[in-house]
């Protein structure tokens, strides 16, 4: 089944095309890293797909299109913005004592768990919790619900480098099964590369790539060549290339070979900037 | 019934403390009255004096003050003390409205706190409702528990204080009482509806924003009245009808007042009144759902 069918979608702003065209299919079950620069459109197909924006085209959810949905959408979907959006003027214990009694799909064990785990103070307005609790406490509530979609747009601003890595490594685990879809909007992608199966890059509000990680890993490779094979070298059309001591390297496709060059597995990053960066040198 | 109560408490916990505003001005004006008062007891020359700088006694005051026939008129003196002790109550509480209503809908919206709301699985049609509900019944019992407690202080002390001119007469300072409190609640209801639909049409200022709008409305009707000789009805004047006390008459006996005045309470008015304040509500949900959420 597929969780998210986005046929079409094409997104303005006054006369800006936010974006163009996009479709996009996203079967269940999957962990999607959505990457691109800043303004490539990544935050507004979340918020079309939230149904919080109006565009052309069509999208469905779970195999039905959004406009059946209407406030219902958000039984199968939690979004997690890039912002702040808690109410300050509750407390801590108000906000949960809020969300668990008008959602249906809270799960109380999982919120349970996921508070200990994020040690918040009950009694505190969320207003004076830091940037880093407050984002906790959204994590906390967004995580204890059984929903079908997650939506994460750059979900770990404010947070310290150990808490981004349980939340990546283990918290996100609380929620994650085979039946969950969840999409990762975030600029840190080495945090969580490990953990995706597919992604998606967007560039200036279109799709220009989606593939499973693993697919994309085998078609491209770092190759490293002395200085004296540079014409070689170039000759492969690489991207990303970069000058060491003596030697450079550059992404290029997995075919590519040259006598005595080294190889090694590209990073996300490197694929990132070889799809999206376009030719690349420092 | 579960989602509606946990709205509503959530309502009630985001307008907090700002609801006790006129209690607190309330409180402040006792404490000056008690100041005010030990001053006299305290201070020989803050004693009454008449024109020729002689010292009275307050019951020299009081005859002065009163007709002879004063003793018929006790009914009617607690009915019109109570109604404007609570007249008073309810400035301070629409003192009040306009601090907490503007941007009903979209309360600190550069603050993305309607992102939390609106990723949630209720209905705006609830949502809304909840807003208006939840701020009219707040603000109208904490209106009510000051206007009772200014009831029991005001009765109690002017029934003593004026115990050898009339009898005080409790139940209809409590008819006064209500006859005020109960359209203050109809009033509320459609204020807050209509800062709702001008939250809903302006994302900021909404008040500022709608009150403008609606002069400019008035001013447009009043030109076409004058020119094209019409009688187009002005929204300024339903507001005037809201405030309505054409049912007030110079009265005869405390009668005169207590049947109009509850006949003036539960009649068609009443209810279409109720019902502009519904319309309100709808038109704010339907615009507010048409409005894209921007972060």
């Amino acid at each position: 089944m597929k969780a998210i069918e986005i046929s079409r979608v094409t997104k303005y702003y006054g006369k800006f095309k936010a974006l163009e065209d996009v479709s996009l299919d996203i079967p269940g079950g999957r962990i999607i890293g959505l990457f691109g620069k800043n303004g490539a459109g990544k935050s507004t197909l979340m918020k079309c797909l939230l149904g919080f924006l109006k565009f052309e085209g069509e999208v469905k959810v779970m195999d039905k299109p959004l406009e059946d949905y209407r406030h219902n959408l958000f039984r199968e979907i939690a979004f997690i913005p890039d912002v702040n959006v808690i109410d300050e003027r509750l407390t801590v214990q108000q906000t949960i004592d809020y969300v668990s009694s008008v959602h249906p799909c809270w799960n109380n064990q999982r919120a349970e768990r996921l508070r200990a785990i994020s040690n918040l103070p009950s009694d505190k307005k969320v207003g004076r919790l830091s940037k880093g609790m407050k984002t906790k406490l959204y994590l906390m509530i967004t995580l204890a619900l059984d929903v079908n979609v997650l939506l994460l747009d750059e979900p770990t601003i404010g947070l310290d480098i150990a808490f981004r890595r349980e939340f990546f490594n283990t918290i996100l685990g609380e929620f994650y099964d085979e039946t969950k879809t969840i999409i990762i909007s975030t600029h840190q992608v080495e945090e969580v590369e490990h953990i995706l199966n597919d992604i998606i890059f967007i560039d200036e509000g279109k799709i220009i790539l989606h593939d499973a990680i693993e697919d994309l890993k085998n078609r491209y490779t770092i190759i490293t060549v002395p200085m004296e094979k540079e014409e070689e070298f170039r000759k492969l059309n690489p991207k990303v290339v970069t000058h060491k001591l003596g030697s450079i390297s550059g992404v290029v496709k997995k075919e590519a070979t040259i006598k005595d060059a080294e190889y090694r597995r590209p990073s996300l990053t490197d694929l990132f900037l070889a799809e999206v960066g376009g030719y690349y040198e420092n | 019934m579960k989602t509606d109560q946990a709205l509503i408490k959530k309502e009630v916990q985001v307008i907090g403390r700002k609801l006790f505003l006129p209690a607190w001005i309330v409180m402040g004006m006792y404490g000056m009255l008690i100041i005010g008062l030990l001053v006299t007891l305290i201070l020989p020359t803050s004693a009454f004096s008449d024109a020729d700088g002689r010292k009275v006694t307050l019951e020299e005051v009081f005859q002065d003050i009163f007709p002879p026939d004063i003793a018929r008129h006790g009914g009617m003196i607690s009915y019109i003390t109570n109604y404007f002790a609570a007249n008073m109550v309810a400035a301070l509480l629409f003192l009040n409205l306009l601090i907490l209503t503007p941007n009903i809908l979209n309360v600190k919206r550069k603050e993305n706190y309607e992102l939390f709301h609106r990723t949630l699985p209720v209905s705006l049609w609830k949502m809304t409702g909840a807003k208006i509900i939840a701020m009219s019944i707040s603000n109208w019992l904490v209106f009510l528990a000051i206007c009772v407690f200014n009831y029991i202080v005001i009765n109690i002390l002017f029934s003593i204080l004026f115990r050898s001119y009339f009898t005080w007469n409790f139940g209809y300072g409590l008819i006064g009482l209500l006859h005020l409190a109960i359209p203050i609640l109809v009033i509320i209801f459609i204020v807050n509806a209509l800062a709702a639909l001008f939250s809903a049409i302006f994302q900021d200022g909404a008040i500022g924003k709608g009150l403008g709008a609606f002069l400019g409305i008035s001013i447009v009707i009043a030109i076409i009245n004058r020119v094209q000789g019409l009688k187009i009805p002005q929204p300024y004047e339903y507001v005037s009808s809201l405030l309505n006390i054409s049912w007030i008459r110079m009265p005869e006996t405390v009668e005169d007042f207590v049947l109009p005045g509850w006949h003036h309470l539960f009649n068609w008015n009443t209810l279409i009144h109720i019902l502009v304040g519904i319309v309100f509500y709808i038109l704010a949900t339907y615009i507010y759902s048409k409005r894209e959420i921007k972060m």
